[in-house]
């Protein structure tokens, strides 16, 4: 559908149906059963896989809500309300193995479907991650940071696929690595391949944290898109792009 | 998503003024994060909902044919908590949201006793300015304040075919451009600015009766969806309000 069809669309729903209707949420149904773990309430469909493996993956995410707060040396008391679906179809997103996060209301929403592996225990953590880390420090202002951070924090208790995971993808996919001055740039992160896009940047928070710490991290933190280089400049003491080939002889040593 | 339990109507203060009203009321606030944007939009299956008082004032010239309409709108909302499907938790009691806005809608009755005596139908444009702050008590406070400046588009209908009452309904719809300015008491970093739009969409019924020649009791009901996207935070919400008032006349 070409630009002009699909504004005119657009403009003829509006008069038609009102902005609400075409831009607004949807509601929310109430076919949910509620586990509760000692952080999350954990919604499931009513006998499903998810509510058969609801204590497991409460006890993983117990596990990730702790070991957030430890690693970025901050603190978070919220309650999170996490939503686990079906499948895609049953979620409205466009792919498997997918999630949203809702920090503002202290929720999440991800598929859950078989089988009950790192998978998928990485998936709920990076989507509660999103919630914990906002609850701490407030709201973020990159693509680059959200997404890397989300990822960079995942606990390696239950499973494997947290930093060294992270360091290992980066070892052995150098060739197609997006430079960072791409990666930060908000305006770019949409064209971008995601898969790599994600995996990268949290590679790269991951790196930042464990070799600095968290106290400078948040000091690029806040940072918007135009700003951030500058800022990792001011805060590191080095450019992106000297931090940026130490990250990878780093990655090349632990990988 | 919309929260009125069962509303508290509030008297009113009477304007002695020729064709100004003034009403208050009870509204409701229910607030969503938006993950992402596009239809249909992905929000929280958990809304931030709270309550608080409503007061607004209109000013109205009209004649046969067409009106010019001035607003004033004032809400406070607090008591929050957060409404999932299932469960429900309370807020924290300093969180809040603040709401002020500006109207002004020129309508032309474009319709007149054609399908029934006494019903007309008119088409409206309204020119918006408006302020919404909210106050979410977290690990710090977390405070921001938009301000927006737009148009809309009114449909209305009004009966008028008895002398004791006449009643109208008006739908609208518009867009607003946006400022935000977000703190956080967690670190004087998170304080930003940003920029974004938003949109809007009322449907609204009132019913006046008149007490004498120049006065009349009005009693009105809104329904309010609207969804504000800047970067790095969109999220929807929606009002509930109903208020009583007095219309004077000259």
């Amino acid at each position: 559908m070409t630009a002009r069809r699909l504004g005119t669309a657009i403009v003829i729903a509006l008069a038609l149906t009102g902005c609400n209707r075409v831009l607004g949420p949807s509601k929310v149904d109430k076919n949910w059963t509620v586990f509760e773990s000692t952080y999350f309430s954990l919604h499931t469909r009513p006998g499903t896989f998810a509510e058969q493996s609801a204590s497991v993956l409460g006890q993983v995410l117990d596990d990730q809500y702790e070991a957030t707060q430890r690693a970025l040396n901050a603190s978070y008391g919220g309650r999170i309300s996490g939503f686990l679906y079906n499948d895609a179809a049953d979620a409205n997103f466009d792919f498997e193995h997918s999630g949203t996060a809702f920090p503002d209301t202290a929720a999440f929403r991800a598929t859950a479907t078989p089988p009950l592996d790192a998978n998928l225990f990485a998936l709920v953590a990076h989507e509660a991650n999103h919630v914990i880390i906002m609850g701490a420090l407030g709201r973020g202002n990159t693509h680059f940071i959200d997404e890397g951070l989300a990822s960079a924090l995942i606990s390696e208790r239950f499973h494997p696929l947290g930093p060294h995971f992270y360091y290992q993808w980066t070892k052995a996919h150098r060739s197609r690595l997006i430079p960072l001055t791409t990666l930060i740039d908000d305006g770019q992160w949409p064209n971008v391949d995601h898969s790599t896009a994600y995996s990268e940047a949290a590679s790269f928070m991951a790196y930042l944290l464990e070799t600095q710490g968290p106290a400078k991290m948040r000091q690029i933190y806040y940072s918007r898109s135009g700003e951030l280089a500058q800022r990792f400049s001011q805060v590191y003491g080095r450019s992106l792009a000297e931090a940026e080939s130490a990250w990878l002889a780093f990655c090349d040593g632990n990988g | 998503m919309f929260a009125l339990g069962t509303p508290l109507l509030y008297t009113v203060v009477l304007l002695a003024q020729a064709g100004w009203s003034a009403s208050a009321g009870r509204e409701s606030f229910s607030y969503r994060d938006i993950a992402r944007s596009r239809p249909p939009a992905d929000a929280s299956p958990v809304a931030w909902v709270g309550s608080g008082p409503s007061l607004f004032v209109v000013h109205e010239r009209a004649n046969a044919r067409r009106a010019h309409r001035f607003n004033i709108d004032l809400a406070s909302a607090g008591s929050f908590e957060y409404a999932g499907p299932i469960v429900r938790s309370d807020a924290p009691s300093a969180d809040r949201a603040f709401r002020v806005e500006g109207r002004y809608e020129y309508r032309r009755y474009v319709l007149r006793d054609r399908v029934l005596r006494g019903l007309d139908a008119a088409l409206g444009i309204q020119g918006i300015a408006r302020r919404l702050s909210l106050t979410r008590r977290g690990v710090g406070t977390a405070r921001f304040a938009s301000t927006g400046a737009g148009v809309a588009g009114v449909a209305a209908a009004r009966l008028h075919r008895w002398s004791r009452w006449s009643a109208e309904l008006a739908w609208t719809n518009g867009l607003t451009a946006l400022r935000e300015h977000d703190t956080d008491s967690i670190d004087p970093l998170a304080d930003v600015h940003l920029a974004g739009g938003s949109w809007l969409t009322d449907f609204a019924i009132s019913a006046s009766a008149h007490l004498s020649k120049r006065a009349s009791l009005t009693a009105s009901w809104l329904r309010t969806g609207e969804g504000h996207a800047v970067s790095h935070h969109n999220y929807a919400f929606s009002r509930q309000r109903m208020a009583i008032g007095v219309t004077y006349d000259r």
